[in-house]
């Protein structure tokens, strides 16, 4: 049992952090919303050739085989960075499927992902395929096929869709032992809950930098302690979300039975952190945190998407819930790690 | 790039699993538990009976040498890491096991006694702990030194071997019963706030000292007040240095902050027990009482898994410091909303302090106990104010 990133895992989450200190700049971000239609292709590519976008693609098709901790490891640190590009759905969403497979899929390219818990793909016209679910069964289809209608997100960096394949024929069914649809639903819950992590650390280093610089009454409002009490009140939420997800993450990996529970959970209480990081870190800000100006709206938005697709609150809830029903005499302190096969 | 690639090919990662040597380790604790754990619950300690009923448990625990698993193995102990420490005390849980009479001494004084103690001190203090013939209670607190403990004014003078200890300390923990007593006394007159403090170890039973029980809102005295009159103390019984109280005090705090007081598993353990409340009454309750029940269940879990995280931070040589204001503002307030919720089901049962069944009796109890829970070892608000400043670096002024 250890919970500590090793050495090896730190130093690659660390150097995707320092690219995106480099180059996602919220100037960056907001010369993106004036033309939402595309992402970065030249940014994909950097992202590409450093090795994050294949980290998780098999070795015989070009990737490392990364571990599913590591990833949201790093899908955190994209959610810090508030990155339009959907570099997350790819290593959370497509990789998974590329490599099972491999050989229908074109694993060099972006490729979009539609589930009934997030059914409007993110940057639908920049990927030429899509794979999709029609009663739950997975279908793989060619963009053109598709007729397409760009729909307006609440948060600007995201650019989402609403398809309908003109003729299911169109499309292949993908065949495949394992429930692809329950498969792809945790693997939304938990890259959701990495990217609400990522934006509640991104919110509170926000509201902590305005207030200890903002002064009202001859000094910093970060000293009053009303103030500071309601920007505990997220730290602590924050903090109790990491572990969830890592967990829920190793959970996925290792096919435990319990990893649908565990990624709820971790989806549950990261939206939990992201709700107060948002609500108490736009308040520290005062009027300049309801202002267009103020780049704190970057994250808000971001979060308030995340919230609601890949397993919105009730959905969650009503996962976990329907597990304590049914698993009623393995719930102690003893079952944390354990599976329920066990 | 490419290089980066490489590197990262053979990746250790993260182990969220239990080894099989931690497995086997939790047989043999569950087996012991289920051989020795008392099978009729013990009286409340907070009374005369019941303290001495609790004392004999630790004994027991002791004979199996259960009692002071973290302790170094050359104090008697077994030298669990903290991994091992949290199975212990899951399993400790799972058993029921009767609550620790003497988690003052063994859990705070001990661990101070190693780092700060001399060879004397330790060999006349550790093995009496252990084996139960002293059972402490803590003397930090006086009536105009709560949240504020720097302004703490009992005095312990020198008088060449002596000193000579006078004032008040109050809510003090399981002092009505206790043997001894350890705190701080400012030792140098001219002395103000942190400078100048001692920390004394006092035995209940000297010349001048009067304990005067406090009645906590479950009637029973699980504190007191301790009035020192000319009370002589050894010199020999001051740990550390002359004015190195507060420094001593606040490494008795971090421990007691820390995970060994307020392991998941308790929480966990009303967690189930909530759910399990709920489940045998849901036909007559609201969809609102179904989603707090699950959502105190996460927070257990939560909570849980952070420890085992903080944990893995210590074992790799890292510190916990200010992060445990985190967990304590989350797990008092976890627990006093379980046993709310716990309240709100029973409902005209909840006044039953005597009555069996749900075992409202025992709910009740808790439910009491949890209001301490946010003023106990540093009030939430002092908690949130660590948090701000020392882990956010917000402004002290």
């Amino acid at each position: 049992m250890n919970f500590n990133f090793s050495d090896d895992q730190a130093l690659f989450s660390e150097s995707l952090q320092k690219y995106l200190n480099d180059n996602v700049t919220t100037k960056s971000i907001r010369e993106f919303w004036t033309d939402n239609t595309h992402f970065l292709s030249s940014r994909w590519k950097e992202l590409e050739e450093l090795g994050f976008i294949t980290a998780n693609l098999d070795e015989s098709i070009g990737g490392m085989s990364l571990d599913l901790i590591t990833i949201a490891l790093l899908v955190e640190k994209i959610g810090y960075s508030g990155m339009p590009e959907p570099i997350a759905e790819q290593l959370f969403l497509a990789n998974p499927l590329i490599n099972e497979f491999s050989s229908q899929i074109n694993h060099n390219e972006y490729l979009a992902v539609a589930h009934d818990l997030a059914p409007h793909p993110n940057f639908l016209e920049d990927s030429k395929q899509l794979i999709f679910f029609q009663d739950q069964n997975p279908y793989l289809i060619d963009i053109e096929k598709l007729k397409i209608r760009s729909l307006e997100s609440n948060d600007p960096s995201r650019s989402i869709y609403d398809f309908e394949a003109n003729n299911l024929d169109d499309a292949t069914k993908l065949e495949s032992e394992k429930n692809l649809y329950e498969q792809v639903q945790n693997y939304g819950m938990v890259m959701s809950s990495a990217l609400l992590l990522g934006l509640s650390k991104r919110i509170i280093d926000s509201a902590k930098l305005y207030t200890c610089d903002r002064e009202q009454f001859g000094k910093p409002i970060g000293s009053f302690q009303a103030v500071k009490h309601m920007l505990a009140d997220v730290a602590i939420e924050i903090e109790f979300t990491n572990a969830l997800v890592y967990r829920a993450a190793s959970s996925i990996q290792k096919n435990c039975s319990n990893a649908t529970l565990h990624a709820a959970q971790a989806k549950f209480q990261s939206i939990k952190a992201c709700e107060i990081a948002s609500k108490n870190g736009l308040q520290a800000h005062g009027a300049m945190g309801y202002t267009w100006e103020m780049d704190l709206h970057i994250f808000v938005r971001k979060g308030w998407s995340y919230k609601g697709i890949w397993g919105s609150r009730p959905f969650v809830e009503n996962l976990v819930f329907n597990n304590l029903k049914k698993d009623l005499p393995k719930l102690g302190a003893t079952y944390t790690f354990m599976d329920n096969n066990d | 790039m490419l290089l980066l690639k490489k590197e990262t090919q053979n990746l250790i990662t993260m182990k969220i699993e239990f080894t099989e040597s931690q497995n086997q380790f939790r047989s043999e604790i569950r087996d012991w538990f289920s051989k020795n754990v008392p099978s009729k619950p013990l009286a409340s300690f907070d009374t005369k009976e019941g303290f001495e009923e609790h004392r004999e448990w630790e004994k027991t625990l002791n004979q199996g040498n259960w009692s002071m698993v973290t302790w170094p193995t050359e104090y008697g102990g077994r030298a669990l890491n903290l991994i091992e420490w949290l199975i212990f005390e899951e399993e400790y849980y799972r058993a029921n096991a009767p609550a620790r009479v003497n988690q003052n001494g063994v859990f705070l004084l001990g661990p101070t006694l190693m780092e700060y103690g001399t060879d004397d001190q330790k060999s006349k203090f550790l093995s009496a702990m252990a084996e139960g013939d002293h059972i402490w209670s803590q003397g930090w607190s006086e009536p105009n030194a709560g949240s504020d403990m720097a302004a703490i004014r009992a005095t312990a003078f020198r008088n060449n071997d002596t000193f000579i200890i006078n004032g008040q300390k109050t809510w003090s923990s399981r002092a009505a019963f206790a043997d001894w007593t350890f705190g701080l006394f400012r030792s140098d007159p001219e002395s103000e706030r942190h400078r100048g403090l001692s920390f004394i170890l006092v035995p209940l039973d000297q010349k001048g000292v009067t304990v005067r029980p406090i009645p906590q809102l479950d009637g029973e005295p699980g504190f007191a007040e301790i009035y020192f009159d000319n009370v002589e103390v050894d010199a020999s019984c001051m740990i550390g240095d002359e004015g190195q109280g507060w420094e001593i005090a606040m490494a008795t705090a971090g421990f007691e902050r820390g995970l060994m007081l307020r392991s998941p598993a308790r929480f966990q353990e009303t967690a189930s027990r909530l759910l399990k409340l709920y489940f045998d009454n849901q036909d007559v309750l609201s969809p609102s009482i179904a989603s707090r029940v699950t959502h105190c269940w996460m927070q257990a879990e939560a909570y849980a898994l952070n420890i085992y995280q903080c944990a893995s931070k210590v074992m790799a040589g890292d510190k916990i410091g200010s992060e445990s204001s985190l967990s304590k503002v989350y797990w008092s307030n976890l627990d006093h909303e379980m046993h709310q919720i716990a309240m709100d089901i029973l409902g005209i049962s909840s006044e039953l302090k005597n009555e069996y069944l749900n075992n409202a009796a025992s709910w009740i109890k808790g439910y009491m106990f949890s209001y301490s829970g946010p003023i106990y070892a540093g009030t939430n608000e002092i908690q949130k104010n660590i948090i701000s400043e020392r882990l956010l670096g917000m402004p002290r002024k």
